[in-house]
C-alpha cells in the first residue's frame, strides 16, 4: 500500500514540472484544424507552437486567473464574441502592426488592435435543391414567414454562432424586430432545435425540413465528402446588409512571455499564402483579400458579407442570449 | 482532512460566488429558465432513479435467485452498460433513430412523414437513456446483497407457500432496502450532474443552465451560484444515502448455497433471455456495434489513438488510487467522531456538482497557488494544467465511490480478528497492514475498479485541467462530436467502452 502511495506521489509530482516552451496558443479552435498550418510555420521558421485547447469562456477565465503569470502568448477563438470579452477584461495587448492592419479589414479586427480575424465563417441558409427554389429565399427575417411553417430546422441557441448571428441582427434591426423575427423562426420549426450544424444539414437532406441555418464550412465539408448531396447554400440579405459573418481570430495576451513571437505568428497567419492554405484546410473564407478562397466555396456563388463591426457581436451577445430565452429558442 | 480538501475547496469557492450577486442575470433566469430547468432536473432525477431501480433489481433478482440456461453469460452482459458513458449512448442512439438519421429519412421516403416515430429528444427519452446507462449501479449493489442473503430469504418465503413473485416482494425486497437506497442515491446524483447526454438530447436541466449562464451570458458568478443549487438538491438526498448505509450486516454468508433456489423451465428461461436482450441490446450491444461500424470507416486514424488510450489508463488509474486512499481515510475518520462524519458528507457532495464547476473552482485555486509561487521566485511549476490537477479534480468529484467501497469493507471487518492480532502483540501499523488491509482488499478492489471506470469516462475536469497536448479518449470524443464529426468520435468512444469493460467485468467476477 505504501509502495502504491509513493508511486502515486512520484507520478503526479513528476507531471507537475514542465519544460520550457516557445509560442503558446490558448485555442478554442480544435487541433486538427490548426496543427497542419502551425506545422508549416514550424517548418519555415523553426519556432515550435504549443496548443492548449479548450472552450472560449474557459480559456478566458484561465487567462484572467493567471494574470501576469500566464503561459499564453496568443488567445485564439472561433468567434468574435469571446475575443471581445477578453479585450473588455483587459486580457489582450494592443498591437501596432501595419502588416495586420493592412491585411485584415477594419470590421474584422478590434479598433484598438487587440484582436484580429484570421478567417471568416458565414452563417447562411442551407436548403434542399429538390424542394426549394432559390427565388423563394431572400433574407434571414423572411424565414419567419408563414410559408416556412414546419419546414425550418435550427441549431440550438446554446451555440455561439447562433448567438453571434442574433447579436448582429439586433445591431442591424433593433431588439424588438429581431425578437419578432426569432419568434417567427421558432414558430416555423419542424423539430426541436438540433445539437449541431451537421445534423441540421442531414435533417434537410433526409426530408425532415427544407431550410436551415448553418456555417458554410459544414456544408462545404459535406459536399466534399458527398458531392451528390441535394443541398446547397443561399446567401441571405444580398440586397440588404449582406450575410452574417463571424471570425476565427486571435489576440496577443497582455502578459505574454513571448509577445514578439506571438505577433510574428499572427502576422504570418494573415499572409496570403497561409490564408490560402487555411481556406483549403478548413473551408473558411480568408480575411486577406489578396488570398483566393477554396474553389468549393467559390462554387456557392458570389458573396456579399455584412461589414458590420464584429465588436457588436461581442457587445450584444448577452442581449442576444436573453432574447433567445424570451423567444423560447432552446 | 487532507482527503476532503479538494471537495472542500470546490465547495468553498461555490459558496464564495454568492459574494458577488448578479441580480440582473438572476432576474432573467428566474423569469424564463429557472423553473423549467429545475423541473427537468427533478424529473430526470426521479425518472431515471425509478427506471434504474426497477431494471437493476429485476436484473439482480433474475441472476441471483433463478437458474436458467445462459445465466452466467447474462450475469456478465448485464454489467456491460456500465462501461458506456451516457453521452456516447445518447449520441449513438440519436444518430441512429432521431432527426437526421437514415431511419427517419427512409420513413419520410416511404410514408411521407417521420412524425410517428418516437423522438428521443424528450424528457421521457432522456429518462430511458439515463436508466439504461445507470441501472448497472443498482444491479451491482443489489446483486452483492442478494448474494449473501437472497437465497435464504427467498427460500424461507417460498416455504410459507408464497408464489415466486410474492416471495420475492414480501420476503426479499425489504432486506434489499439499504442496497436499493444506496444505488438509487447514486443514480440520482449521476442524473443531477449529467451534462453531455442531456445537452445533446436538448433537455434543459440545471447543469445545462449552468453552462448557458456562463458561456452565453458571460456571468460566471451566477453560473456558480446555480451550481450551488445543485448541491442543495444533492443534500436533499442525504437521508436516502443514510438509509443506504443501514445495518452493517454484510457479513459473508459462510454457507452460501451454490444452487439458485428457483429453477426456470424452458419457456420461462426463454422469456427471461428475451427480457435481458431487450435491456442489454439497446443499452450496450447495439450502440457498440454501431460504434464499431463507424470506427471501421476511420481505420486510418487508429494508430493515433494509442497515446490517448495510455493517457486515459494512466489518469484513471492514478486518480482511482487517490480516490481509494482518500475514501479509506474518510471512511475511517467518519467512524471516529462527528467531524469525520461531516467531512465524509461534504466530500461526497462532489459527486453532485457538474464537473465543469468543480474544474473551474479547482483551476482558480491552483492558478492562485502558481501565482503565489511565482511571486516567491519559484517559476515554471504548472499546477493548473497537470496530471496533479486532474487527479485532484477527479478526487473531488468521485471520492464518494472510494468512501462507499471503504465503508462496506470496514463494516464487514470483524473486531475479533483485530483483537486477536493485538493480543499477540502486533503494533497498530502492523495490524493495519497485515490484518485489516488484506481483509479490506475485496471491497477496496471493487472500489478501485468502479472509480477507474468513472474517471475514464469523465470529461469536463480532464478537458480543463490537462497538460498541454495531453488528450484522453474522452477528450478525443468531445473534440469530434463538438465539430459534428460523429463518425470520427466512434473509434475513441469504442476504445473507451472497451477500457471500461475490463474493470466492469472484473468487478463482477470479484463479487461472485
Amino acid at each position: 500500500m505504501l509502495r502504491l502511495l509513493t508511486l502515486l506521489i512520484c507520478l503526479l509530482a513528476g507531471a507537475a514540472l514542465r519544460a520550457a516552451e516557445p509560442v503558446v496558443i490558448y485555442s478554442a479552435q480544435k487541433e486538427p484544424s490548426l496543427r497542419p498550418i502551425l506545422d508549416r510555420y514550424t517548418a519555415q521558421t523553426g519556432v515550435e507552437v504549443q496548443l492548449l485547447v479548450d472552450q472560449g469562456p474557459v480559456l478566458i477565465e484561465r487567462l484572467a486567473a493567471e494574470g501576469d503569470n500566464t503561459r499564453a502568448d496568443l488567445l485564439l477563438t472561433v468567434d468574435a464574441g469571446n475575443l471581445w470579452q477578453a479585450a473588455q477584461r483587459g486580457l489582450l495587448a494592443k498591437l501596432d502592426s501595419d502588416l495586420l492592419q493592412a491585411r485584415v479589414p477594419a470590421n474584422l479586427r478590434d479598433a484598438d488592435g487587440r484582436w484580429f480575424g484570421i478567417s471568416t465563417r458565414v452563417r447562411a441558409i442551407v436548403y434542399s435543391t429538390a424542394r426549394v427554389k432559390p427565388e423563394q429565399l431572400s433574407t434571414y427575417a423572411a424565414l419567419a414567414d408563414p410559408q416556412w411553417k414546419g419546414r425550418l430546422c435550427l441549431r440550438t441557441s446554446k451555440n455561439v454562432y447562433n448567438q453571434s448571428l442574433v447579436a448582429t441582427l439586433i445591431a442591424r434591426m433593433g431588439v424588438a424586430p429581431a425578437e419578432a423575427m426569432v419568434r417567427g423562426w421558432i414558430a416555423n420549426l419542424a423539430t426541436a432545435p438540433l445539437s449541431d450544424d451537421t445534423l441540421t444539414a442531414q435533417a434537410i437532406a433526409g426530408g425532415e425540413c427544407d431550410v436551415g441555418l448553418v456555417n458554410m464550412y459544414y456544408l462545404a465539408r459535406l459536399k466534399r465528402a458527398q458531392p451528390d448531396v441535394a443541398l446547397t447554400m443561399f446567401w441571405p440579405d444580398q440586397a440588404g446588409d449582406g450575410a452574417h459573418q463571424n471570425i476565427c481570430g486571435a489576440g496577443v495576451a497582455l502578459h505574454a512571455r513571448n509577445p514578439g513571437g506571438a505577433q510574428a505568428l499572427l502576422e504570418w497567419l494573415t499572409e496570403a499564402a497561409t490564408q490560402r492554405a487555411i481556406s483549403q484546410l478548413n473551408l473558411e473564407y480568408p480575411v486577406n483579400v489578396e488570398a483566393p478562397a477554396d474553389p468549393l466555396l467559390l462554387a456557392f456563388g458570389p458573396l456579399k458579407a455584412d461589414t458590420i463591426d464584429l465588436s457588436e457581436a461581442g457587445r450584444l451577445q448577452p442581449d442576444a442570449v436573453r432574447l433567445m430565452d424570451r423567444a423560447g429558442w432552446r | 482532512m487532507l482527503a476532503a480538501t479538494p471537495a472542500l475547496l470546490a465547495l468553498v469557492s461555490l459558496c464564495w460566488s454568492w459574494a458577488s450577486p448578479d441580480p440582473q442575470t438572476w432576474d432573467h433566469l428566474r423569469q424564463h429558465l429557472l423553473l423549467g430547468a429545475l423541473g427537468n432536473s427533478l424529473l430526470l432525477m426521479l425518472g431515471s432513479a425509478l427506471g434504474a431501480a426497477v431494471l437493476g433489481t429485476a436484473a439482480a433478482a433474475l441472476v441471483c435467485l433463478c437458474e436458467f440456461r445462459g445465466r452466467r453469460v447474462v450475469e456478465i452482459l448485464l454489467v456491460m452498460p456500465l462501461a458506456m458513458p451516457a453521452y456516447v449512448l445518447a449520441y449513438v442512439w440519436l444518430a441512429s433513430v432521431d432527426v437526421g438519421s437514415p431511419l427517419r429519412a427512409f420513413a419520410i421516403q416511404t410514408t411521407g412523414s417521420a412524425a410517428w416515430l418516437p423522438s428521443l429528444r424528450t424528457p421521457l427519452g432522456a429518462i430511458a437513456l439515463l436508466s439504461m446507462a445507470n441501472y448497472a449501479y443498482v444491479y451491482l449493489l443489489v446483486r452483492a446483497r442478494l448474494h449473501t442473503q437472497g437465497s435464504n430469504l427467498f427460500e424461507a418465503a417460498r416455504s410459507q407457500g408464497l408464489s415466486p413473485l410474492l416471495a420475492f416482494v414480501r420476503g426479499v425486497l425489504p432486506a434489499l432496502r439499504p442496497a436499493l437506497a444506496a444505488g438509487v442515491a447514486l443514480v440520482m446524483l449521476e442524473s443531477l450532474a449529467e451534462f453531455g447526454a442531456v445537452s445533446v438530447l436538448g433537455i434543459d436541466t440545471l447543469s445545462v443552465l449552468v453552462y448557458r449562464t456562463w458561456y452565453g451570458l458571460h456571468a460566471l458568478p451566477a453560473a456558480t451560484q446555480l451550481a450551488s443549487l445543485l448541491l442543495l438538491l444533492a443534500l436533499l438526498l442525504a437521508p436516502l444515502e443514510r438509509a443506504g448505509r443501514g445495518r452493517a450486516d454484510a457479513r459473508e454468508n459462510a454457507q452460501r448455497s451454490a444452487l439458485r433456489p428457483l429453477l426456470l423451465g424452458p419457456a420461462a428461461s426463454a422469456a427471461v433471455l428475451l427480457l435481458v436482450a431487450l435491456l442489454v441490446l439497446p443499452a450496450f450491444v447495439l450502440p457498440a456495434l454501431r460504434l464499431a461500424g463507424w470506427a471501421l470507416q476511420t481505420r486510418a486514424e487508429w494508430p493515433r489513438l494509442f497515446a490517448p488510450m495510455l493517457a486515459t489508463a494512466w489518469v484513471a488509474g492514478a486518480a482511482a488510487l487517490a480516490i481509494l486512499a482518500a475514501g479509506l481515510a474518510l471512511a475511517a475518520a467518519a467512524r471516529l467522531d462527528r467531524i469525520g462524519r461531516s467531512l465524509r458528507q461534504i466530500a461526497g457532495l462532489g459527486y453532485a456538482v457538474p464537473g465543469v464547476v468543480l474544474a473551474v473552482a479547482l483551476m482558480f485555486v491552483l492558478v492562485a497557488t502558481e501565482r503565489a509561487l511565482a511571486a516567491h521566485g519559484i517559476v515554471g511549476v504548472a499546477l493548473s494544467s497537470s496530471l496533479l490537477a486532474i487527479a485532484l479534480g477527479l478526487l473531488a468529484r468521485f471520492v464518494r465511490v472510494g468512501v462507499a467501497a471503504a465503508d462496506s469493507g470496514i463494516s464487514a471487518l470483524r473486531p475479533a480478528l483485530d483483537e486477536a492480532a493485538r493480543s499477540l502483540g502486533a503494533s497498530r501499523p502492523r495490524r493495519i497492514l497485515r490484518v485489516q488491509l488484506p481483509l479490506l482488499r475485496p471491497a477496496l478492489t471493487g472500489g478501485f475498479l468502479l472509480a477507474f471506470v468513472e474517471c475514464a469516462k469523465e470529461l469536463p475536469i480532464t478537458l480543463m485541467l490537462r497538460p498541454f497536448g495531453f488528450d484522453t479518449l474522452a477528450v478525443k470524443v468531445y473534440n469530434a462530436t463538438s465539430e459534428g464529426l460523429w463518425q470520427q468520435a466512434a473509434a475513441p468512444a469504442l476504445l473507451l467502452c472497451l477500457l471500461g469493460l475490463l474493470p466492469a467485468i472484473a468487478l463482477l467476477r470479484r463479487t461472485r
